[in-house]
């Protein structure tokens, strides 16, 4: 609200008031809330930070099975047995609250199989296409499990960020102008008190 | 009744003669065992170069002006195979034609779980041709034929008159890779059925060869399945009827233990020293490695006994197999980078 606009009147000063106050307690409470994601981040964070480390591991390690069972069967044997599998994990998403922040919680059923159910001929293929199965679903679950951490960590920064803004604009902005409002009027009410009392006393004076 | 079996053992010694001695030459051709350690040693192009000036010389100079690489290593393997089990069955006759050709029919069954599989992944026909060993009953036309068709569905009508088509008509109504394991347990059991319709004591060794094979697949099988915790009821079905040592009450009685009872009972057998050491280094692949040279050492040990019977042929067959497969693995270990001492541990020599 530009200074100009503003009507300097008692019951204006009072509005401006009110909503200083109300503004001075938002910015306590989102101070607060900014706090308590930053620290919540921080904890979600470090896990990631091992999640994504493992992912790396275990997507090394299926990508070696992948190689030796490549070299030992030839590609269309993997090729085959892959698509043998006809049973796809099923992804079921929930969601749960973070301080006002709806995160996802990501679960998915039959990620590992064992041989039997993987659904390829086990007479003419050998273990290392087990092998390489089980890394690969090992690695599934793992990614399951990141996404789900990581989609969390994403809203959770951008909660954060939204917050900061809201704090530094009543830190900064509305707060500030408000308190000038509030003065601007003070100060235009006082010189109407000043204008009334020296009218009143000229009018006295002609009397 | 005398005379005819006289007459009969002559002329199978007579069958057995010619193929033997030329089995014997060829035996002479198999890459040593220290050509493996320098093929180890060596680049792609060196062992293309290598190959070119072995027995693979004419696979590799046919198949050069269109491939390179690994692709025309294993399309070149792939044809030699096919053209040195043609020959074996082309230069014999009577009893030992015949027990060629039933051994060999596992390659029909190659076939057709390539032409299977490439169609269910929609792999090109080309693709798919490469990896056919034309040794069995199908000839090279007929795969080829087979390759080029659209579907599953139309692959499984043009086997319609084989014997293979009882099995695959149930393509849609049960899991592939339960067909794929019928068709295997179906080639053993017909197998073992013309083996045992004659008495003598090669066709009783080859039938050992050939359920010792069947004992060393339920092993495996029975090892990955309980490994992995699957309940008894849906690994029986997955076992080959026919076994050397692990016949089916022994089975039996091994299915219903759990993975660490079934290692405790498996010292019982004689495969045991064999896998005894990978099985203590929780390696499954390399017992399996393992058991296969126990198998190759096997049929190989056993052709010395009748020298001029189907054994020698059969072990040929084998050694051969294992050639192809060990340099296979080689060009692809190289292609992919694979160090030489994880392949060397994989190769069956």
């Amino acid at each position: 609200m530009a200074i100009r606009e503003v009507k300097a009147t008692r019951s204006e000063l009072m509005e401006v008031k009110k909503r200083i106050k109300l503004s001075e307690s938002g910015y306590e409470l989102l101070k607060k809330k900014r706090d308590g994601l930053i620290l919540e981040f921080r904890g979600i964070l470090e896990r990631a930070i091992e999640i994504r480390e493992r992912m790396g591991k275990e997507s090394a390690e299926a990508e070696e099975k992948l190689r030796d069972a490549l070299c030992y069967e030839g590609s269309l044997a993997i090729e085959s047995s892959a698509l043998a599998i006809e049973d796809e994990p099923e992804i079921v998403i929930r969601s749960k609250n973070i301080m006002g922040v709806v995160v996802p919680i990501i679960e998915a059923t039959r990620v590992e199989k064992n041989a039997h159910e993987r659904g390829y001929g086990l007479i003419g293929t050998s273990s290392r296409i087990d092998e390489v199965a089980k890394a690969y679903e090992r690695l599934l679950e793992t990614i399951i499990l990141a996404a789900e951490i990581e989609t969390t960590m994403r809203r959770l920064l951008e909660e954060i960020d939204k917050t900061k803004r809201r704090v530094n604009a009543l830190e900064y902005k509305v707060i500030p102008e408000l308190k000038e409002i509030a003065r601007f009027i003070q100060f235009r009410l006082e010189e109407m008190e000043r204008e009334n009392i020296f009218m009143l006393k000229r009018i006295k004076a002609k009397e | 009744m005398r005379l005819g079996i006289r007459i009969r053992g002559r002329s199978k010694i007579k069958d057995y003669a010619y193929i033997t001695a030329r089995v014997r030459a060829k035996k002479k051709k198999l890459l040593p065992k220290e050509t493996y350690q320098k093929l180890l040693k060596m680049g792609l192009s060196e062992i293309i170069r290598f190959l070119s000036e072995s027995e693979y010389k004419e696979e590799i100079n046919e198949l050069s002006d269109k491939y390179s690489g690994v692709d025309l290593i294993e399309r070149a393997l792939n044809l030699n195979l096919s053209r040195t089990y043609r020959n074996l069955i082309e230069i014999s006759s009577g009893d030992a034609n015949l027990m060629i050709r039933e051994y060999l029919r596992r390659w029909d069954i190659w076939n057709i779980k390539c032409v299977i599989r490439g169609k269910r992944i929609g792999a090109s026909p080309e693709e798919i041709k490469s990896l056919f060993v034309v040794a069995g009953e199908f000839d090279e036309k007929f795969l080829g034929t087979l390759a080029e068709l659209n579907s599953v569905e139309d692959v499984i009508e043009a086997l319609s008159n084989t014997r293979y088509h009882r099995i695959l008509r149930k393509y849609g109504e049960e899991r592939w890779a339960e067909l794929e394991d019928e068709l295997d347990k179906m080639y053993y059991e017909e197998l073992i059925d013309i083996l045992e319709e004659e008495v003598s004591e090669d066709r009783k060794l080859l039938l050992k060869v050939i359920r010792m094979e069947i004992d060393v697949k339920n092993l495996r099988t029975l090892l990955r399945l309980k490994r992995d915790g699957v309940e008894t009821k849906d690994i029986e079905h997955h076992l080959i009827k026919g076994g050397e040592e692990l016949h089916e009450r022994e089975l039996r009685r091994l299915l219903t233990l759990d993975y660490e009872d079934l290692l405790k009972a498996l010292s019982e057998y004689s495969y045991w020293k064999v896998i005894e050491e990978a099985i203590e280094r929780r390696s499954l692949v390399s017992a399996e490695t393992r058991l296969e040279r126990y198998g190759a050492e096997y049929a190989h040990k056993l052709s010395y006994y009748y020298p001029l019977s189907i054994l020698p042929v059969i072990g040929y067959i084998i050694s051969k197999k294992h050639e192809i497969h060990n340099l296979h693995l080689i060009a692809r270990a190289k292609e992919l980078g694979i160090p030489s001492e994880s392949v060397e541990e994989q190769l069956v020599i």
